[in-house]
């Protein structure tokens, strides 16, 4: 991560950090671990995405609040201490109200306060940062984790399954329930297993580098 | 006013504890609510009714629209030890649906008894007392269902527990049948 001023810069400007040149998925390859795990249907995508995005913000909002009560020898304890709280929250709410869910994705809930976002965020932002500012850096940090992560089980969703948007009613309810969209019978079960999350994240990050240099590109050529 | 973080972790621990603790007070029974309608749907999808309606008798028997019992069955025959299963049987004594609820079998050999990993346990639909004496055991021993390859003491322990949960049925239905609820009686 490079060490720039995170006081500086507009709310433009955090937002396109966070949706595209600070990715934390596609650039930063942060949180790994849930991402190539958990991404091979939307429904989980969907599920650990909102998870994430919602911690990143409150946790942002919390640690921004408390910054100045903290020094450096207390700092990280308290930043994981709040982040470890708003995951068990998650974990919790996610428990009583989508408990199907929870019985598939709810071990990468608890990983989330691994997942090196949240504690990259907090140093290098929210410690940093009025409340305002950091809770919308939170908010957009985890909705560029949310997009890669759902991108990427509609990829393999489609490729590996042969369906798209399966098993939605459990979180939209049972009016989700024929949401589902079948493309083929059966698919490519490469695509599903481990070695299909790395291809896949690998030709994201690849596409989010060819459409930057072809943006360079113009950019010279105009100025040329 | 700093003091060198000696107070501001125990009252952030503090704050953080009061927060879960109430939180989880507080979910706690929709959690409870949650989990036994999982479980519950569970046991449904086995007889292949997540409709119907249920009537729990005892920690491990459940009444399925008022004639039909699922219960669980334990074998210690399996290739490592415990096997726990469930019964789905109907008010004729045929089995609706069998699941492999635990076991320590095996992965790859003796593990395709769970039917997410193989059709197999869906074998014994339609059986009742009725198949014969024979027939309850793998092909190679003159039975009527398939081994697996390089596991046999696997499928024979549950075989074996499938054909004895029938018998603990035939033994115990007229007593179930005029069982009440347990929540019923609690209440």
């Amino acid at each position: 991560m490079n060490e720039t001023d995170t006081s500086r810069g507009g709310y433009a400007e955090i937002a396109r950090n966070g949706l595209w040149h600070e990715n934390p998925a596609i650039v930063q390859l942060l949180g790994l671990c849930p991402l190539l795990a958990v991404s091979g249907t939307v429904v989980n995508s969907i599920t650990l995405g909102l998870c994430t995005l919602v911690i990143l913000a409150a946790s942002n909002l919390v640690i921004s609040a408390i910054r100045s009560l903290l020094d450096d020898t207390t700092r990280l304890p308290a930043q994981i201490m709040v982040i470890a709280t708003f995951v068990t929250l998650a974990d919790l709410l996610l428990q009583a109200h989508a408990f199907e869910i929870h019985q598939q994705v709810g071990l990468f809930v608890a990983l989330i306060v691994t997942n090196c976002t949240l504690l990259g965020r907090a140093e290098s932002f929210a410690r940093r940062n009025p409340v305002r500012r950091a809770t919308f850096d939170g908010a957009m940090m985890g909705t560029g984790f949310l997009i890669v992560i759902v991108l990427m089980g509609m990829i393999r969703e489609v490729l590996g399954h042969g369906t798209l948007f399966t098993n939605m009613d459990l979180i939209f309810g049972s009016a989700a329930a024929d949401w589902t969209i079948t493309v083929a019978d059966s698919g490519f079960l490469l695509v599903v297993l481990p070695p299909g999350a790395f291809l896949t994240l690998g030709l994201l990050v690849a596409g989010k580098n060819w459409v930057d240099q072809r943006n360079d590109g113009r950019m010279t050529d105009e100025q040329g | 006013m700093k003091l060198n973080g000696l107070w501001q972790l125990p009252v952030l621990a503090a704050g953080c504890g009061l927060a879960l603790s109430l939180t989880q007070v507080k979910l706690q029974p929709a959690i409870e609510t949650s989990r036994e309608n999982y479980a519950i749907h569970q046991l449904l999808s086995i007889i292949g009714e997540p409709e119907a309606s249920i009537e729990q008798l005892g920690e491990a028997l459940f009444r399925v629209d008022g004639n039909n019992y699922l219960f669980a069955v334990t074998t210690n025959e399996g290739y490592n030890g415990r096997i726990d299963l469930w019964l789905g049987i109907d008010v004729d004594g045929v089995i609706e649906g069998v699941r492999v609820h635990a076991h320590a079998e095996t992965p790859g050999l003796g593990d395709k008894i769970d039917h997410r990993l193989s059709d197999w346990i869906h074998g014994f639909k339609g059986h009742s007392l009725r198949t014969p004496d024979d027939a309850w055991d793998v092909r190679r021993h003159g039975g009527e269902f398939d081994q697996f390859t390089g596991a046999t003491i696997t499928p024979r322990a549950v075989i074996h527990a499938v054909r004895q949960g029938l018998e603990e049925f035939r033994e115990h239905q007229p007593q179930w049948q005029t069982m009440r609820q347990v929540r019923n009686e609690r209440n």
